[in-house]
């Protein structure tokens, strides 16, 4: 066998996981292979003299708190509002058509300081990368989007509408997050509220993933 | 209720019975914080995840098949919550943001000294926390959780070749981060 494939097989050996098969193997290799034996070394003693300090948590978790907490939380989903199938749908045309509107006004507006500032606009995106211009658009959609701009904070906002399932807002918080992202002042207004709202832990699992990509994709450095 | 097997806790619960359910959540509440508490190096986080886990369960335990044990499906629930978890945290600190996750950067033990157990326990997180998300959950599910690594790919979704790879990185870079902070 080579290093290569020997060398994945040491943290197991040395922590005394590895199969017998393996580690007859691993050990006639051992016998002349000086940078082997030396990781092998370097390992043992990451697991018999460092690591067993790890694995004692001082943590004390009160867990009939916990249960207690716990069925309260089951008990408030619950007693949520269940929404019908034909509800759904409803509510998403609804949505959809108050989201065409609310882009045809938006677009219909920007045109107007478009005229006023003499400043030429080549798409939708454009005209949403200015905070004035996103506030104006988020505020056609009020009560159907995920994404709220508030004034006070100039930033942006998770406030999920309950009767909305989560798919059909996420798509709706993507356009607006690619459009806030995509302007460098909006983004930083955006963070303040973050700071004060932590709106990141309120965004949606597929709303933080879309957040995330958009960031590494603009070759922020992620650590 | 003690005696129950698997199948029979699932049927329970999925009949909505409640009192399954808890049984069911005390069983498996402390290794999924465990397992999420290695994640997230947080407790309060550590408990928030794992009531988020539980939830979760409550909600989908329809959709669970029993195809895997129910501990599995659980640890896949909690690594999915507990990588999103990071994946949030890490947006976080690239906004600069937040700076109460760094606060373990200043456990980091001087040079020269012998280190107590907790200041050991502290360089170990430290280490454990500068790991990929990836190489993270596989260190902590084969190390602190002793999975088979057929478990671990399950878990993961990934072949079990990558994890071994995975997981040596993980013990390599803990290793060197150790020997240099303490050297």
């Amino acid at each position: 066998m080579r290093c290569r494939n020997i060398k994945v097989l040491l943290p197991d050996l040395a922590a005394g996981m590895l199969g017998s098969n393996d580690e007859r193997y691993v050990t006639e290799h051992l016998r002349s292979c000086h940078s082997c034996q030396r990781d092998l070394e370097r390992y043992t003693s990451l697991f018999e003299e460092i690591l067993p300090a790890g694995k004692f948590s001082e943590d004390n978790v009160d867990w009939n708190a916990f249960g207690v907490e716990l069925n309260s939380r089951i008990d408030a989903h619950k007693s949520r509002r269940r929404i019908s199938g034909a509800e759904i749908y409803a509510v998403a045309a609804i949505s959809l058509l108050l989201v065409v509107i609310g882009v045809s006004l938006f677009y219909g507006g920007l045109m107007n300081r478009v005229d006023e500032d003499s400043i030429e606009y080549g798409n939708i995106d454009q005209h949403l990368q200015s905070h004035e211009a996103a506030a104006m658009f988020v505020e056609n959609m009020e009560g159907i989007t995920v994404l709220d701009l508030e004034a006070e904070h100039s930033g942006i906002k998770s406030s999920f509408i309950d009767m909305l399932p989560e798919e059909q807002t996420t798509r709706i918080a993507d356009e607006l997050l690619l459009a806030s992202l995509g302007h460098a002042a909006l983004l930083s207004a955006g963070l303040e509220y973050l700071d004060d709202g932590d709106a990141i832990t309120l965004l949606s699992d597929d709303e933080s993933n879309v957040l995330f990509t958009i960031l590494e994709q603009q070759h922020f450095s992620i650590q | 209720m003690e005696q129950l097997r698997d199948e029979d806790i699932l049927a329970a619960c999925k009949k909505g019975e409640r009192g399954a359910f808890n049984h069911l959540v005390r069983a498996h509440q402390e290794g999924v914080f465990r397992v999420v508490r290695r994640m997230v190096q947080d407790s309060d986080d550590a408990l928030d995840i794992t009531q988020d886990v539980f939830i979760r369960a409550y909600e989908s335990i329809d959709t669970f098949r029993g195809d895997a044990k129910i501990f599995t499906w659980l640890y896949k629930i909690a690594m999915n919550l507990s990588l999103n978890h990071l994946r949030k945290r890490k947006l976080r600190t690239l906004l600069r943001l937040s700076a109460e996750h760094d606060t373990l950067h200043s456990d980091v033990p001087s040079p020269h000294r012998t280190l107590e157990v907790h200041e050991l326990r502290a360089l170990i997180e430290t280490a454990i926390r500068k790991l990929p998300d990836k190489q993270r959950a596989v260190f902590v599910l084969r190390y602190y959780e002793e999975l088979p690594y057929e478990e671990i790919a399950s878990l993961l979704n990934t072949s079990v070749g990558g994890l071994k790879a995975n997981y040596h990185h993980a013990v390599r870079k803990i290793e060197e981060y150790v020997r240099h902070e303490m050297s």
